[in-house]
């Protein structure tokens, strides 16, 4: 009975650890969704001020997911120089890695922070990006991203809270 | 039944009941406090090159990334590209991504896996939705009783009112002189 038992767990340990190889998925919707407003990208950067608040919808190229924390996640629509950066909140703990090259729709709330949105939101991504060239090249080249934003044109100060997103 | 007996079977089925749960939660645990010197849901596997292919931004278009790729042989397939800042590309690819000083020439290719049972249980660890948020709650309750009716199992000179009354003593300072400590 016991040794039933334990090949049984065992079992489903290695199907659960290995069988998961992160593969793209055709289509695959993840979070709870509240169907908020379609918006388009460029609209989003032209006019950032009037979603501020709002629950909206966006598609866009997914360029950077943080390796560190995976709590943050980078969209750019037709324009590859302005980012929107996605918060994971409630409904995410940590954005997968294998959505990096994706495209994407992602829904969540539009907020506004005091200062680039990089800086305001996380002291630890500050921090790391600040040692990053210390630490190594990889950690380097992956926080181009994350300070790039806090020069961009539009978004600098607009992150998303992230509720759910959808892989196109 | 009397309270002895009830505490004894209480700690002994809900402690079977949460080895699982402790054990993940206390693994993960580990992991996620060494997280600055390891990353511990990813392996990064990474390896350097250089090339000799001239990119200009302007012109670089899908047909130039994977061109790239194949003179790299990699077989993954082919995602999108991106150029992230100053004089780099970056082409994404299935299960990673290259980057690409095009001034210099030096790139470096990384491929990404997940970290056997490290990823599955630290995503536990994380808090993945809300039924997860409340049987955590209830193992965090369950963790509690474990322990105040592990405390009170024994009687006499082992038992809450003097070795144990030392040794739990000893385990509420440990913690709090990390705390003038920092």
């Amino acid at each position: 009975m016991v040794k039933r038992l334990f090949l049984i767990m065992l079992t489903a340990a290695l199907l659960t650890s290995c069988g998961n190889t992160g593969k793209k998925v055709a289509s695959t919707k993840i979070g709870e969704s509240e169907s908020g407003t379609k918006v388009e990208f460029a609209s989003l950067i032209a006019n950032p001020e009037s979603y501020i608040g709002k629950n909206i919808v966006v598609e866009g190229k997914v360029v950077h997911v943080c390796t560190e924390t995976g709590k943050k996640l980078f969209i750019v629509g037709e324009n590859p120089d302005i980012r929107l950066y996605v918060a994971a909140g409630e409904n995410i703990s940590k954005f997968p890695m294998e959505l990096l090259g994706n495209n994407i729709t992602v829904e969540g709330v539009i907020t506004r922070v005091g200062g680039p949105a990089i800086a305001e939101n996380s002291t630890e991504t500050k921090r790391m990006c600040e040692t990053a060239s210390a630490e190594g090249e990889t950690k380097k080249m992956n926080c181009e991203t994350e300070t790039a934003l806090a020069d961009q044109q539009s978004l600098a100060n607009i992150i998303m809270e992230y509720k759910t997103h959808t892989v196109k | 039944m009397n309270f002895s007996k009830l505490n004894r079977v209480t700690h002994r089925d809900i402690g079977y009941l949460i080895a699982g749960m402790t054990i993940i939660y206390a693994i993960s645990g580990i992991a996620l406090n060494h997280k600055n010197n390891w990353n511990p849901n990813y392996i990064f596997d990474i390896s350097t090159f250089k090339s000799d292919v001239k990119i200009e931004r302007v012109n670089f278009t899908n047909e130039e990334a994977i061109k790239i790729l194949k003179n790299l042989k990699l077989d993954e397939e082919f995602k999108t590209y991106y150029f992230p800042e100053g004089d780099n590309v970056t082409i994404f690819i299935e299960g990673g991504y290259v980057k690409l000083n095009m001034n210099t020439g030096a790139g470096t290719i990384e491929k990404i896996t997940r970290r056997p049972i490290f990823y599955q249980i630290n995503f536990l660890h994380y808090n993945p939705g809300r039924w997860w948020k409340y049987f955590s709650d209830t193992f965090c309750i369950c963790l509690i009783v474990v322990t105040i009716t592990g405390m009170l199992i024994l009687k006499g000179r082992n038992g809450i009112t003097k070795r144990g009354a030392i040794l739990t003593v000893i385990g509420i300072i440990l913690p709090l002189l990390f705390l003038f400590i920092y």
